[in-house]
């Protein structure tokens, strides 16, 4: 290390997908070459369009439509290192990287994104999965997805959200809407059964789309199954089942695994109970950490939060070891309608069967049906 | 969008298709570059619900 390499600062972002992509180009020119040095993190060097995943499984777009080299958006000045990160360590300004490797910094960026887990949702990721149930927020999900639609005769469709946040909340709809395009050109459409199956109580998170987008729905003969918070799907019967005891079969499954933010967030200790680094709205800045390492990261899809439990399967109460005695309550905020949370704690019952009693929240507000056990 | 818009947003129309699909463009050339865009940095709050309001409704 030079003299000069010493004295300069050392911006880090970890991703380089669209967020640090473009903090990279956007501070390049705004920070001098000479007094910063700015790196970027990222396992691979494919940039994916995602947007683009809605529109392959109706061929609109092939997979090669939505790829291009990373570095190609790298600017000049900016490193790009190519590792999977293991662990920040803000005590120490530092990140680790899975293979050994340390990097340092002055400030650092977490643009480490979100992710389908359809591990976390019991009978997601067996056998049907990629057969008769398909996801769509990946490259891998939508490119078999779009074998899949190419073959499929018919029968019962099911578009599902386990749950929010997602990222591009409107996707699930504008999927749904394509499919039923989709089936209509192929002259298909009256041997399709659509229904579009929501863990909000409506088709979209606020009230006056959700009225339009709901009687759009209705116009196409599309059925709207809201305030379903799945607890399982049965691979054998093909269907999906909630908390309150709702049962909805499919042939073809295209689900929104739950979102998940990147694992060494949690290892960390940065992260909230899906990962994502809780930060100030206004300026990014993360509120979860007091060191002098500052990390900050966008959510792209923040309101509303339903009713959750600890889903990560790493941690220490993971859902399948759920103890009848743990027991939890719910509440709707009386400042933010939108929200609805719970915490461990009182009143209700782990179970999962005993969801279809709704708690009270302490302003007698109703639970909804996405209330259930502390697991 | 300056001289094209605005979008219908809750209306079903060919422009929205096409400006859907366009956005992969803008994608690639402009957004992941960092270019500023002729778009106002805030988001309109035409017909949207403000937390005060959400305040006001709860009490």
């Amino acid at each position: 290390m030079t003299a000069k390499e010493s004295t300069m600062k050392r911006l880090l972002i970890l991703g380089g997908g669209t967020a640090g992509t473009m903090v990279a180009n956007k501070l390049r020119p705004r920070l001098h070459a000479d007094d910063w040095s700015i790196t970027v993190v990222d396992q691979d060097d494919v940039h994916l369009y995602q947007p683009g995943y809605l529109f392959i499984p109706f061929g609109i777009y092939e997979p090669d439509d939505v790829v291009k080299p990373r570095e190609q958006f790298i600017p000049e000045g900016v490193e790009l290192v190519i590792g999977a990160v293991d662990e920040v360590v803000p005590d120490d300004n530092s990140v680790l990287l899975t293979d050994g490797r340390t990097l340092d910094y002055d400030q650092l960026v977490i643009a480490s994104g979100t992710t389908p887990r359809p591990d976390q949702t019991p009978g997601m990721d067996g056998e049907e999965f990629g057969k008769s149930i398909h996801e769509f927020y990946s490259l891998a999900g939508s490119t078999a997805l779009a074998h899949t639609l190419k073959t499929w005769e018919g029968g019962r469709l099911v578009v599902h959200i386990v749950d929010m946040p997602i990222k591009c909340p409107v996707a699930p709809l504008e999927f749904t809407f394509l499919a039923d395009a989709f089936f209509a050109e192929h002259g298909m459409r009256d041997q399709v059964e659509i229904t579009y199956v929501t863990p909000l109580p409506g088709a979209f998170t606020k009230p006056i789309a959700s009225k339009y987008l709901g009687g759009m729905l209705d116009e196409r003969k599309i059925a709207l199954e809201s305030d379903f918070m799945v607890e399982r799907i049965d691979e054998e019967t093909k269907t999906l089942v909630s908390y309150d005891e709702r049962e909805v079969p499919f042939d073809l499954l295209v689900t929104i695994p739950l979102n998940m933010g990147a694992d060494f967030v949690a290892r960390s200790g940065l992260g909230d109970e899906l990962n994502y680094v809780p930060v100030d709205k206004g300026t990014l800045l993360s509120t979860g950490t007091t060191t002098s390492g500052r990390s900050a990261t966008p959510r792209t899809s923040p309101r509303p939060r339903l009713a959750r439990w600890p889903t990560s399967r790493s941690r220490s109460s993971p859902r399948t070891s759920c103890a009848t005695s743990t027991a939890c309550r719910c509440w709707r905020s009386s400042t933010a309608t939108p929200t609805v949370s719970w915490s461990p704690g009182t009143a209700r019952p782990c179970s999962s069967t005993s969801t279809t009693t709704p708690s009270l929240s302490p302003a007698g507000t109703r639970c909804p049906a996405s209330a259930r056990s502390a697991c | 969008l300056p001289g094209i818009g605005p979008f219908s947003l809750l209306k079903e129309t060919e422009i929205n298709h096409w400006g859907k699909l366009m956005f992969r463009w803008i994608y690639w050339n402009a957004l992941l570059p960092g270019k500023e865009l002729p778009l106002p940095a805030l988001m309109s709050m035409a017909g949207k619900q403000t937390e005060a309001q959400t305040v006001e409704m709860a009490s």
